[in-house]
């Protein structure tokens, strides 16, 4: 795995953290927005951060997500549940991407059908906020959202924007509705010739493809040449290109901006396609089309252009399949026509036809026929269904439709082609417009009516900069300062004027159409006056949908501030911190353990000097020197204990997650409070809680807090609540899991454990009700009825009891039936530096955990009796059991015994019982860093560790609870 | 040379890259009323493409290649 794949992985960790904080986030905030910008602004990185790499999969996936967020930003209504179920999901898939990556060593084994299904759910929330959205006004980035639409051209699937359109021409020309998919003009920009070539290259084919291609601005500084990788696209049959170059005279272009579109049309399957364009997948657009899709007619119109009876014979003779007569009369009439009309175009296309290969011919002789006629303003001609299935007679009516509408489309757009925007969007862009021209007209009196113009001047800069229009954005430039000053009149004048311009715009950048027929142009006006007039006959529909004028730009304003203003939040990426392998720490950390312990040997040096040697001025030098070393020695350890440490959030932040899933699933409404993030343990400490509080959050969420409706009844709010506290007290970390659930019952828990045999009798008449709730953290116990899928299978407790005392913590429970239970957890800062009590036993020297030792006694011979055959003492009124160190390590000899008649007694707390060890001494107690053992050594239970001392030997860390 | 330059008329030939583009632009705006001649041209960086585009000037032959032809001509014979 390359170290930039490493880094990779590790930064979309941390995103993946940080971008299901911002889900839980968005889900409680009021301010939707903010969070969901910066939601959006991670899901971005992370999406950005895999362009590096060939992980398709993970891109695309991400990609659906950013369109959502996206467009979650502009409209915060889309936002609910379902979604950031879908969005953890999806969180997740990249998780298991991670993972795969690490396992496979850089080669991930993508799901791809997840990947596919993830992202058509996704995009399904695009498409269904479209249909919801279709009034909003700023509506851009959904309208352009370079959605891969796949979606094959049919009767019943249309895009909404589409439906929309046909919908609203339905008014305005009934004749010619009809449902397409296909935006006409995508195919208009063709060659007509190359539409031929590619035609008759693929008479029978039906998987063509079309590809829009539209390049990011900035793409020649990148070093791509779109030209070169669109005309590279495996199976390209036809390509064209549009620029909006044409419109720009010359001495005002700036050549290295690419504001050109690509088209081409791929015989290649779209798998290959996608992956052709795998580096700019967002920048291309694939739509699925037939064969028959090729045929459109170009050119002029002009009704008379062929004569009626030519046309009825030419009809004729392709309903007659008499091919060369139909060629014939093609030709005939296309020599004395002029080959810029559309009936030239069709007639050509007829020639083409003719001379292709036999299948096919007639339905697309018939479909341009009928394409002529309607050019011709001709009705229909109704062809014979000559060897043909009841399925080509609607394909045949299809067909006709389609050609009435392209033939629609065309027109009217031809003139907004010069604003180069979508009708949809010049619509949105009227309607936006409008809604800042009334925005304007309100109070100028009012405080806030500064921050108002501001958000007007803004939200129309940004309308024109994003369609280019900037002349627009010069102008507004120029009035905006007059505007913020107070002086509204000339603003409100220039929007009026660009409000009533709306009409005659595309008549004035109609320029590079000039030469086309006069009667086409008073068309295109003719069309732009209807659809305005429509435009405005929808609004005065729906008044209703904007009840405060104020309200449809708040969503656009604030949002283009936010942008502005939030960017240096974004420091995710700028973090000063770094990554560091956490085997180089545990390096750094054996190290600093040998220079401890050699410099422990320092001591021992001088007194040999001393005593050996009689050099008493080089002992003092050298215990002066070792005071230095031991300072910086000290020093160092602490900073490097200090590296290891980490914040409790290194494992609370997953329980927000944790318990929304959880109580999701259980259906309860948790409240989850988490205190104390900052406080520091060690890594392995930290670590090895994970596992634990897990089980406990489960246990409590499922155990403890009750149904909504049973806390009601019992007084409760129906919202339970979960709080985890971190604390540190003195060396310790203190860990506490408090719910006000139902609680445990002692009574309950009294009765299972002696079910299950785990207690006697007497023992369950004699423990305490806190000593009772105590057992069910004993192996084996469960109180569940059920085994369900989160927790009752009776490890729970159990496991979480041994993990925490893996690293030495105790844990004690403490439950109020009805009120809730409370656990503890307490667990040492730092495992790595351990103080132990040296003890001497049969010659040898043994440490013992400083926080087990509780005190250290001589008692007299005489005051030791033996009771059952077990030794025993009485210390401050208490019986304490004896034991002999040597005795349970299997050592022959007795324990020394001092002058005095004395045995040296370590008194220990041993779980919840108090012990003492008799040993021979004591010798004080040190700072080990204790090494657990390894080899056949590990398999040794009665030490739990080892750790050098100052002198160089080796001392051996006993495990009181495994010896005694 | 990718592009032969003359006062009537820029011969594009073989692949025209957009290192060619500045003086390409700059020859466009000092001959105002020269034509362009792709015959020996086999491809355009989309960059030098725009430039021809927004120049809108008569192009006197097209190249060879007929896919590369139907690939620029929309754009190259809208202004005539």
């Amino acid at each position: 795995m390359t170290p930039l794949l490493e880094q990779f992985v590790s930064e979309t960790r941390d995103l993946l953290q940080g971008i299901s904080e911002q889900l839980l986030a968005v889900e409680k905030s009021d301010d939707k927005k903010t969070t969901l910008n910066e939601l959006f602004r991670l899901v971005h990185t992370l999406k950005g951060n895999t362009g590096l790499f060939e992980f398709p999969d993970l891109t695309r996936v991400l990609h659906a997500g950013e369109d959502v967020m996206s467009e979650a930003r502009e409209n915060t209504g889309l936002w609910d549940q379902n979604l950031t179920d879908l969005l953890f999901d999806t969180m997740d898939f990249v998780g298991q991407f991670c993972d795969s990556i690490e396992e496979s060593d850089g080669n991930p084994v993508a799901d791809t059908k997840k990947a596919m299904a993830l992202e058509s759910s996704l995009r399904k929330y695009l498409e269904s906020s479209d249909e919801k959205e279709k009034k909003a006004p700023a509506e851009k980035p959904a309208a352009k959202t370079p959605a891969k639409k796949t979606t094959r051209r049919s009767k019943t699937t249309a895009s909404t924007a589409k439906k929309k359109t046909t919908s609203r021409k339905k008014s305005s020309r009934p004749e010619l509705a009809a449902d397409i998919a296909l935006p006409p003009d995508a195919l208009k920009v063709f060659d007509q010739k190359s539409l031929m070539t590619a035609w008759s290259q693929n008479p029978t084919d039906d998987s063509l493809w079309l590809v829009i291609y539209r390049p990011i601005t900035e793409c020649f500084f990148q070093g791509d040449d779109p030209l070169h990788t669109a005309r590279t696209t495996p199976g390209v049959v036809a390509g064209s290109v549009t620029s909006e170059c044409q419109g720009t005279e010359i001495s005002d272009l700036d050549p290295y901006q690419c504001v050109s579109e690509l088209y081409l049309i791929s015989n290649a399957t779209e798998e290959e396609v996608l992956e052709h364009f795998r580096y700019v997948p967002n920048q291309i657009e694939t739509l699925a089309l037939n064969t028959d899709d090729l045929l459109v007619i170009q050119g002029t119109e002009q009704s008379d252009a062929v004569d009626a009876d030519i046309l009825e014979s030419l009809c004729d003779a392709v309903n007659q399949s008499d091919w060369s007569g139909a060629r014939n009369i093609a030709n005939a009439a296309l020599e004395l026509m002029n080959p810029a009309l559309e009936a030239a175009s069709a007639l050509t296309w007829l020639n083409t036809i003719f001379a292709g290969s036999d299948g096919g011919v007639r339905d697309a002789a018939i479909n341009i026929v009928q394409k002529l006629r309607y050019c011709l303003h001709q009705p229909a001609w109704e062809f014979d269904q000559v060897e043909t299935g009841p399925d080509q007679d609607s394909a045949t009516d299809t067909d006709t439709d389609e050609s009435h509408s392209e033939h629609t489309e065309s027109t009217d757009s031809s003139g907004l082609e010069a604003l180069d925007i979508s009708e949809d969007d010049r619509e949105a862009l009227e309607h936006i417009l409008r809604v800042q021209r009334r925005i304007l007209d309100l109070n100028p009196d009012d405080a806030w009516s500064g921050g108002r113009v501001s958000a007007v001047t803004e939200v129309l800069h940004n309308c024109f900069y994003n369609l280019g229009m900037s002349d627009a954005v010069n102008e507004l430039a120029a009035l905006t300062n007059a505007a913020l000053e107070g002086d509204l009149e000339e603003l409100i004048h220039w929007l009026d004027e660009k409000l009533s311009g709306a009409d005659q715009a595309p008549e004035a950048d109609h320029e590079p159409d000039e030469d086309e027929d006069e009667d086409d142009q008073d068309e295109v006006v003719e069309e732009v006056e209807e659809i305005t007039a429509d435009v405005d006959e929808e609004r005065s529909e729906q008044p209703q949908a904007e009840p405060l004028p104020v309200e449809p730009a708040q969503p656009s304003a604030p949002s283009s501030k936010e942008d502005t203003d939030s960017k240096p939040v974004a420091s995710i990426g700028t973090s000063r911190s770094v990554k560091v392998d956490q085997e180089k720490i545990d390096r750094l950390m054996n190290l600093i353990g040998e220079m401890i312990v050699a410099k422990n040997a320092l001591p021992f040096l001088a007194k040999r000097a001393e005593e050996q040697h009689g050099l008493r001025d080089m002992a003092r030098e050298i215990k002066e020197q070792y005071a230095v070393v031991n300072r910086i020695a000290e020093e160092m350890q602490d900073s490097i204990m200090q590296i290891r440490m980490m914040p409790f959030s290194f494992i609370s932040m997953r329980f927000p997650r944790l318990v929304r899933d959880i109580s999701r699933r259980l259906n309860k409404e948790v409240q989850l409070i988490i205190e104390g993030e900052d406080t520091e343990a060690d890594k392995n400490i930290i670590e090895s809680l994970a596992e634990p509080l897990i089980h406990i959050v489960r246990n409590s969420l499922d155990h403890g807090i009750e149904m909504p409706d049973v806390r009601t009844a019992a007084g409760k709010s129906a919202a339970g609540t979960l709080t985890i506290k971190a604390s540190q007290e003195a060396d310790r970390v203190l860990i506490e899991i408090h719910d006000d659930g139902k609680g445990i019952d002692p009574d309950l828990i009294r009765e299972k454990a002696f079910e299950k045999g785990l207690i006697d009798d007497a023992t369950r008449q004699r423990l305490t009700d806190r000593e009772a709730v105590n057992l069910v953290l004993l192996p084996g116990f469960s109180t569940a009825e059920a085994v369900s899928d989160l927790s009752g299978r009776g490890v729970g407790m159990d496991a979480v009891r041994s993990a925490v005392e893996k690293v030495n913590g105790t844990m004690a429970l403490d439950s109020e039936p009805g009120k809730g239970t409370h656990i503890r957890i307490s667990l040492p800062m730092s495992i790595a530096v351990t103080r132990v009590m040296i003890v001497e036993s049969d010659g040898q020297l043994m440490g013992v955990p400083m926080d087990q030792v509780l005190e250290t006694v001589r008692v007299p011979r005489s005051e030791i009796y033996t009771v059952k055959h077990v030794q025993t003492t009485v210390l401050r009124d208490r019986i304490v059991p004896l034991k002999a160190l040597n005795q349970l390590l299997a050592l022959p000899s007795p324990q020394v015994i001092n002058e005095e008649d004395e045995h040296a007694v370590l008194v220990a707390r041993v779980g919840s019982d108090v012990i003492g060890l008799i040993v021979d001494d004591f010798r004080g107690s040190v700072d080990i860093i204790q090494k657990p053992m390894s080899g056949v050594l590990s398999g040794i239970q009665a030490y739990s560790g080892a750790a050098l001392i100052g002198d160089g030997s080796v001392l051996m860390v006993l495990n009181l609870k495994e010896i005694l | 040379m990718p592009i032969v330059y003359s006062e009537k008329e820029a011969s594009l030939q073989e692949v025209v890259t957009i290192q060619e583009v500045d003086d390409l632009l700059e020859w466009l705006l000092a001959n105002t009323d020269a034509s362009i001649d792709l015959a020996e041209c086999r491809h355009l960086h989309l960059a030098a493409l725009q430039t021809l585009a927004s120049a809108r000037r008569p192009v006197t032959a097209w190249p060879q290649d007929e896919a590369f032809k139907g690939w620029i001509k929309p754009l190259l014979t809208t202004g005539e």
